[in-house]
């Protein structure tokens, strides 16, 4: 009943031209709530959680698991029960494996239905102050649903995640060496005394935030040992786990991280690490996160920087500070949601490192949006050029405030709510760069 | 004169760090002093200005208002001598009576201000706030985000004009103890009450950036105005 109910959703969306995923999902749990629980299952499931990653470890792990031969499902980023729901109704016949990207704190919910083989959890650190709360809230939320069977694949370098093992089987990766970036020079760092003794905690190697090498002074306290220990090498784009190599195609410490998970899961699964090298070299990171594109001689590159998720916008201005060349940005980071009918709150503006901004290769800043001018303040206490910065209300006419042409490398970078805005954005810059 | 940011490193949640960031903007270098956790705060052995305390999570919560415990009568001699407090988020909680913890344990505050506190985690409120302070002129623009209920039986420091809830105030005050749960950074979203606030240390210059922080506030506030702005 409840998967006809779906199913007829669905159809009736796909009819009207509605654009809902998650919708038949809500239709199917509405009619029946244990839904997920009776779902027919593939014999493999996969849960991805945690605050930053999770929708590119599942992009990379499905797209490597296909070009395995498997039938693979996932819930395209709609990762609370209705989504989940939903991809469960498209199954045409019972997947061989299912990949779910699951919410954090909605996690112990799901798990009272769907008992996955694995769960990865790929790090915990503040995010939405309206939605996650606090670091302590959300970890007790995955901690108290964990079911028993499940073993947890977690990142070693990632002291609170770690915390998701007691009372469970766990194997971790992660990162030995140190990268020599002693200092944590971010606004902010989640784990700064030590969870068991109180004492300050000496960050041997952070990679970013409180994610490295880490040990106690007082009580010892330090990483789990890693089961798959990687080794990055930046200049030959090659990651090394447990001696073998495998290709890396991102340069950015959090996506160099995604990597290392993917490989660890399939490594977990069983599969060789020639033939995971093989799947490697055919996927890439989803589009509507990254893309790059050369139009003349200026490199146009569109990637995500959450909104609201200080870390992941942060780290993507990091890795936009070290790319090299004159550099034009382009900020477009509202939330379409909360300006469409609220007044978007810019509290995360002062977790975020716009400090990274402030750097002699970037020459030119465009704010776009509703909230330019709040964010134009922020770019002003991190210390940036105000001759450098452009405000404009209208996001999508950003493109006119390009007045100097000869950037090496353009960026836009906006919000999970305004992809489809900075694809239309794109287009505009290209017609202005072909001019 | 002195400005002390209790434990930056951890009470900074949600941006009010970026309170502390216009603080270090505005004043001299050498007058900001950041107590860390583990240090004895300096409020405790000299005389200061301006005491900050920042939002923090509930383990920390807890380590902090037993940090501040034995220094219960010098806050409140400081208090009584009208020195500048600014705590927000959950940091004015700690000066209460009481916190209630998600129906059990019943933890004792400071009891320095007449406040109890209901917290329950699993109850997450959000809204907008639009209220008054002084006077109507200029109102006061933040977000509340919070899992605690605060019963204020002292000065309520806000009058509200719109808030989701339907409260008519927000905040406590006791002579120049301001405890707001608005979050934001306040002092950076709300330039009229800094000056203000500001005016109480003897500062009565224009404040940092004071003109682009004044533009990005009008235009707040005309959202905030919107009838049906859903809050």
């Amino acid at each position: 009943m409840a998967v006809m109910a779906g199913k007829l959703s669905s159809f009736i969306l796909k009819m009207l031209k509605r654009n809902i995923p998650y919708y038949p999902g809500y239709i199917a749990l509405k009619v029946c709530p244990d839904f997920l629980k009776y779902v027919p299952k593939p014999k493999l499931i996969i849960a991805i959680t945690g605050t930053n990653g999770k929708s590119t470890i599942c992009g990379l792990l499905k797209d490597c698991l296909e070009n395995l031969g498997l039938n693979v499902i996932n819930n395209n980023g709609f990762n609370i029960n209705t989504g989940i729901a939903a991809m469960f109704l498209k199954q045409k016949k019972v997947a061989d494996v299912a990949i779910l990207e699951i919410d954090e704190k909605t996690s112990g919910e799901i798990f009272k239905e769907i008992k996955p083989d694995y769960l990865l959890c790929t790090n915990l650190f503040r995010d939405s102050m309206k939605t996650n709360s606090t670091i302590d809230y959300v970890l007790a939320k995955i901690q108290n649903g964990i079911p028993k069977k499940t073993k947890l694949i977690l990142n070693a370098d990632d002291l609170i995640t770690s915390e998701l093992a007691k009372n469970h089987n766990a194997i971790y990766f992660g990162i030995k060496e140190n990268f020599g970036k002693k200092n944590i020079e971010h606004r902010f760092c989640d784990l700064i005394y030590c969870p068991n003794c109180g004492s300050k905690l000496n960050y041997i190697d952070s990679k970013y935030y409180h994610i490295g090498n880490v040990l106690c002074p007082k009580c010892g306290l330090t990483n789990p040992t890693r089961d798959y220990v990687a080794a990055v090498d930046f200049y030959k784009k090659k990651l090394v786990i447990n001696g073998n190599p495998f290709p890396l195609k991102v340069t950015s410490i959090f996506n160099i991280y995604n990597y290392i998970a993917v490989i660890s899961i399939l490594l977990e699964l069983g599969y060789k690490s020639e033939i995971i090298c093989n799947c490697l070299e055919k996927v890439s990171i989803v589009d509507s996160r990254f893309s790059e594109e050369e139009i003349g001689k200026t490199i146009l590159i569109n990637h995500m920087a959450k909104g609201q998720n200080p870390v992941a916008c942060s780290s993507v201005l990091e890795y936009v500070k070290n790319e090299h060349g004159q550099k034009c940005i382009m900020l477009m980071l509202d939330d379409v949601t909360d300006n469409r009918y609220s007044s978007e709150t810019v509290s995360w503006y002062y977790d975020t490192d716009f400090e990274l901004l402030n750097d002699e290769n970037i020459t030119s800043i465009i704010v776009g949006g509703k909230r330019n001018k709040d964010l134009y303040v922020r770019l002003l206490l991190a210390g940036i050029n105000k001759k450098i910065i452009s405000l404009i209300d209208d996001e999508l006419n950003m493109a006119s405030a390009l007045k100097n042409k000869n950037f090496d490398k353009i960026f836009i970078l906006h919000d999970l709510t305004s992809y489809e805005q900075s694809l239309i954005l794109k287009e505009k810059i290209k017609k202005e760069l072909n001019k | 004169m002195k400005i002390e940011i209790l434990f930056p490193e951890i009470c900074d949640l949600y941006g009010d760090s970026g309170n502390v960031l216009y603080l270090e903007k505005n004043f001299p270098k050498d007058t900001v002093i950041k107590t860390s956790f583990l240090e004895t705060p300096y409020f405790v052995n000299n005389n200061v200005g301006l005491i900050y305390l920042g939002p923090m999570n509930e383990n920390n919560f807890i380590k902090v208002l037993n940090k501040l415990k034995p220094y219960k009568k010098r806050i409140k001699e400081l208090i009584s001598q009208n020195v500048v407090f600014l705590f927000t988020g959950n940091a004015c909680e700690i000066m209460g009576k009481t916190i209630q913890i998600d129906n059990n344990d019943n933890l004792k505050g400071l009891n320095l201000i007449n406040v109890e506190t209901i917290f329950n985690k699993d109850n997450r409120y959000n809204s907008l706030f639009l209220g008054n302070f002084l006077d109507e002129d200029h109102p006061i623009v933040g977000y509340k985000s919070q899992n605690d209920i605060l019963i204020v039986n002292d000065t309520p420091l806000f009058k509200v004009t719109k808030e989701k809830n339907n409260a008519q105030f927000e905040g406590v005050r006791k002579n120049n103890f301001f405890g707001t749960n608005l979050l934001g950074p306040i002092l950076i979203l709300n330039p009229y009450f800094t000056k203000y606030l500001f005016s109480l240390l003897g500062f009565n210059e224009p404040i940092y950036l004071e003109e682009e922080l004044i533009s990005a506030y009008n235009r707040r506030l005309k959202e905030y105005q919107i009838e049906n702005i859903k809050l």
